[in-house]
């Protein structure tokens, strides 16, 4: 059983002009499902083949179960990958695909029988064995591709944007039945997607990455309640951005004082007084309110915008200084309010993150390209 | 956009009529000076059957020799052609590989160096190979005859080999090659079930290529054949001799034999398929070691140095070795060539001009028509026709060169229609109608390469078809059209075996290196490295243009 480890990982191409993974080191335990999740372009798919490799790293070194894996050809590094264009050979029936590792390791024909109905038989597709990739639709062309990457019992499973290619609907529920076989089966799992949501559902722990380089790696759970950077809260849920600077810092607490006459008591004290800031707030904590009596933080401003989304209701909101924030609210009980209303935007006191005012500035770091 | 005239002048061109006439002028085109003289052959041995019956299998002196002479030949033919191919596909496979699937340091020198023989005239090749392989100046190995036949088909056809494969790898997506990796499979396992047979009918089509253009090769062949007789000299000598009938029903033989041996060729190759079902894990490990890849590329790319590229260009060390040798100046190039009292240089300069003329004139016809066909073929919507002109268009490809100049001769010379006599108008014509396939070929794939809803653009924007036409497809058919012009340039300028027989007293430089290559070494090899200079210089240009898409 294996755990991955990369050790200051870096790949570059184009003769060292572009940094694709720079300096990369992550520890992927035993038996985990781990996604690394990134905007396109940021080096996850690079990573993902250094992995298998297909590609070998400038520097660093990986490691797959405690074995350095320099040198070591992709045939010899017992790995399963699927792939975002399935790559199911297309002159190969659904069968021969599930059947071809087994068969090119020399296994007796009678286990790669077994093998291949078990494999075919746990997506769903055993009676499409015979099947042609271009008879299939691209929902089972992805289960044949994992069932393909299973059927040789390799221990870790590569999974390359897998259901970036499909339908949404497909995606959704292919998504939960990859998490359940890998599961069921014992194996690890590092999936590399652009995906948020479904890096969120699935993933036991996940990488966030960026420009070649991984800023958090955490809990589902750890990286929507508690982002290390603007980019991460910006990227993993959703986050309004207002900057601002530290005006007094209190006992546990600090007021952050905004462009014009408001300002924001926020809990925590890590930024020192006088520092400029940016505070993430995520869309759904804020509330709309008629009325600021009794209310903490309650920021004046007009609505702006009405934006019905089905299970929720955005709301843009231009406060007093002329700062824009985004609220939603849950459809089925929100207050009908209309553009042009006058209302009070209650930011809560403990859920606010607040981030160093970054160098290069806020725009830089929150593009995605 | 130019003025009201112009604009007028357009929009009249545009209109149904017009558009009509351009198309029926394009297809008559197409049928008097393309496909009707190239199978115009058929046709005269079954009108002229008697004599032919009687030259060939009932001659009161002969009896049936000469059907036997041209089995024979036809024999030798195919037996070359299958060797020289087979060669090529052991030696080119690797090659190809390498350049389409690895990057290393001169890659792209390698990748030029490839294409040497494609653009030298074959004439100038094949003497280039006896210089090396039969004179004491090279290696004095093989004197002229079926091996040195075989090299010099192996050197002229590989670029055909190398060239398809290396495209039709590249167009393999290698993501599958990945796949087939992570799922355990070795290098060479991965080569064997899943890059082959996915590049199978590409291989193929390029192995056809060859093997067609091996069948028909006249000028190199000549060279270096020595007493051995191929079916396309049998029909240069049988022309020579006069004898009208008998080449004319060779030449349909060997067009009918070639054909069928395509489609058996395709067939069986659809029918035949790689075992991909069977695998020998630890003996196709051994083979994906790196040693024996090392060892199989240093094998490759040194047989392709010393079995073609050095052979190839072996008429310049050749030339400069002899230009004027100490002591006997009258055996050099300089003086053979510049101050021997029968002036070669004279007719060097002549032949020069001539080629020169004829392959432009072939070139320019052959834009206007071919340009107009391609548009016909895939802008029409005629539904089967088009695809029947489209296979129509390769049929010249087929025909071997030597048969197909016969075929022109006998359709407008005086056998025929007797418009034009042997000489410089029927070399153009042969030209037009052997270089039209490659001009059509490569704008029908240029124009399916464009966007058609630029055009609807343009014509939404007001632009009536003719206009659209000017301003939007053939700025970017551009590079296309320049490609294929030199293409058909290079082709026409290298041609021998059709020439030799339609050419009358006018000269080629290919015709004259044949010619020369008896009688004087050192002018046929300086007329040799004048036109590899010439064309391969044109070829690099081409590649440059085509590139720079």
């Amino acid at each position: 059983m294996p755990d991955v480890r990369l050790v200051n990982v870096t790949k570059t191409f184009e003769g060292g002009r572009i940094v694709a993974v720079d300096h990369v080191n992550l520890h992927v335990r035993d038996g985990e499902y781990f996604c690394i999740l990134g905007p396109s372009g940021c080096g996850k798919t690079t990573l993902l083949r250094l992995i298998a490799g297909i590609l070998e790293p400038d520097e660093g070194e990986i490691y797959i179960g405690g074995k350095p894996m320099r040198g070591v050809p992709p045939e010899d590094r017992d790995i399963g990958f699927v792939f975002q264009t399935f790559a199911l050979f297309p002159h190969m029936t659904a069968w021969e695909n599930v059947t071809y590792g087994p068969r090119v390791r020399g296994w007796p024909e009678d286990q790669l029988e077994r093998v291949g109905r078990e494999m075919l038989e746990l997506v769903g597709l055993y009676d499409r064995a015979d099947a042609y990739p271009h008879e299939l639709s691209g929902g089972m062309m992805q289960r044949v591709g994992l069932a393909r990457a299973l059927a040789t019992g390799a221990s870790l499973l590569l999974l390359d944007e897998p259901l970036s290619a499909l339908d949404a609907k497909i995606a959704f529920e292919l998504r939960y039945e990859i998490r359940r076989l890998v599961k069921a089966l014992g194996r690890t799992a590092i999936h590399v997607t652009h995906d948020q949501a479904e890096a969120m559902a699935i993933a036991d722990r996940i990488a966030v990455m960026r420009k070649g380089r991984i800023l958090q790696v955490g809990t589902p759970q750890e990286l929507y309640m508690k982002p290390n950077s603007i980019f991460v809260a910006h990227f993993v849920g959703e986050a309004n951005f207002l900057e601002g600077f530290v005006e007094k810092v209190g006992e546990k607490s600090s007021l952050i004082r905004l462009r014009g006459e408001l300002a924001v008591e926020v809990a925590g004290r890590e930024q020192a007084k006088g520092q400029k800031v940016v505070m993430g707030i995520r869309p759904e904590v804020l509330a709309l309110e008629t009325d600021a009596r009794g209310q903490r933080n309650a920021l004046p401003g007009t609505v702006e915008r009405v934006m019905f989304e089905g299970v929720v209701t955005r709301y843009e909101v231009r406060l007093e200084n002329d700062d824009l924030l985004v609220v939603t609210e849950p459809s089925m009980t929100a207050k009908p309010f209309r553009p042009g209303d006058k209302v009070f935007v209650v930011v809560p006191y403990e859920k606010v993150f607040v981030f160093p005012y970054p160098e290069k500035g806020l725009k830089e770091e929150l593009s995605v390209e | 956009m130019g003025g009201d005239g112009l604009r007028k002048l357009e929009r009249f061109l545009s209109k149904r009529a017009c558009r009509l006439a351009c198309d029926i002028i394009t297809l008559a085109f197409f049928a008097l000076v393309i496909l009707l003289p190239t199978i115009f052959l058929f046709t005269y041995v079954a009108l002229r059957w008697d004599e032919v019956r009687y030259f060939v299998f009932e001659n009161p002196v002969a009896s049936n020799m000469r059907w036997h002479r041209m089995l024979k030949a036809i024999g030798l033919s195919f037996e070359i052609a299958a060797l020289a191919t087979t060669i090529d596909l052991v030696m080119g496979i690797p090659v190809a590989l390498l350049l389409a699937r690895y990057e290393f340091r001169g890659k792209r020198v390698l990748d030029s160096l490839v294409d040497l023989p494609l653009g030298v005239p074959s004439a100038a090749l094949g003497f280039s190979l006896f210089l090396f392989w039969g004179t004491t100046d090279g290696l004095d190995l093989l004197t002229r005859g079926f091996w040195l036949i075989v090299l010099t088909h192996v050197a002229f056809t590989y670029p055909y080999i190398v060239r398809t494969s290396v495209s039709v790898v590249e167009g393999v997506d290698v993501t599958y090659e990945h796949a087939s990796r992570t799922l355990g499979a070795p290098s060479f396992t991965t080569f064997r079930t899943v890059t082959a047979p996915l590049s199978k009918a590409g291989i193929v089509a390029g192995t056809i290529m060859a093997f067609t253009r091996s069948l028909g090769e006249t000028g190199a062949t000549m060279v270096v054949a020595g007493i051995a007789e191929t079916a396309p000299l049998a029909i240069v000598s049988m022309h020579q001799r006069r004898l009208v009938g008998p080449a004319a029903f060779l030449s349909m033989v060997l067009v009918l034999t070639a054909l069928a041996m395509l489609a058996v060729i395709r067939t069986l190759s659809e029918k035949v398929g790689l075992p991909i079902r069977k695998v020998w894990p630890s003996f196709e490990r051994k083979l994906s070691g790196r040693e024996p890849r090392l060892i199989r590329n240093i094998l490759s790319l040194s047989s392709f140095a010393f079995l073609i590229l050095i052979p190839s260009c072996f008429s310049l060390p050749y030339v400069i070795k002899w230009w004027s040798p100490a002591g006997r100046p009258e055996k050099g190039v300089f003086y053979q060539v510049f101050t021997a009292p029968d002036e070669k240089w004279r007719a060097l300069l002549e032949a020069i001009m001539t080629s020169f003329q004829v392959a432009a004139l072939a070139t320019a016809i052959n834009l206007v028509f071919g340009l107009a066909m391609a548009v016909v073929i895939v802008r029409r919507n005629w539904g089967r026709v088009c695809a029947l002109l489209d296979a129509l268009t390769d049929i010249p490809l087929v025909v071997p060169t030597a048969a197909l100049g016969f075929s022109v001769y006998l359709f407008w010379g005086p056998r025929g229609l007797g418009l034009v006599g042997t000489g410089f108008w029927l070399i153009v014509l042969t030209h037009v109608a052997f270089t039209y396939p490659y001009v059509v070929r490569t704008m029908v794939a240029a124009l399916k390469g464009l966007d058609p809803s630029l055009e609807h653009a343009a014509r939404t924007l007001g632009a009536p078809p003719f206009t659209v036409f000017r301003t939007v497809v053939l700025p970017m058919l551009g590079s296309g059209l320049l490609a294929s012009a030199i293409l058909a340039f290079t082709r026409s300028l290298s041609e021998t075996g059709a020439t030799m027989v339609v050419m009358g007293t006018a000269r080629t430089v290919p015709v004259l290196v044949v010619v020369w290559s008896e009688a004087s070494r050192q002018a046929a090899a300086f007329a040799s490295v004048l036109l590899m200079a010439v064309c391969y210089g044109l070829l690099l240009a081409l590649r440059y243009v085509t590139r720079g898409r």
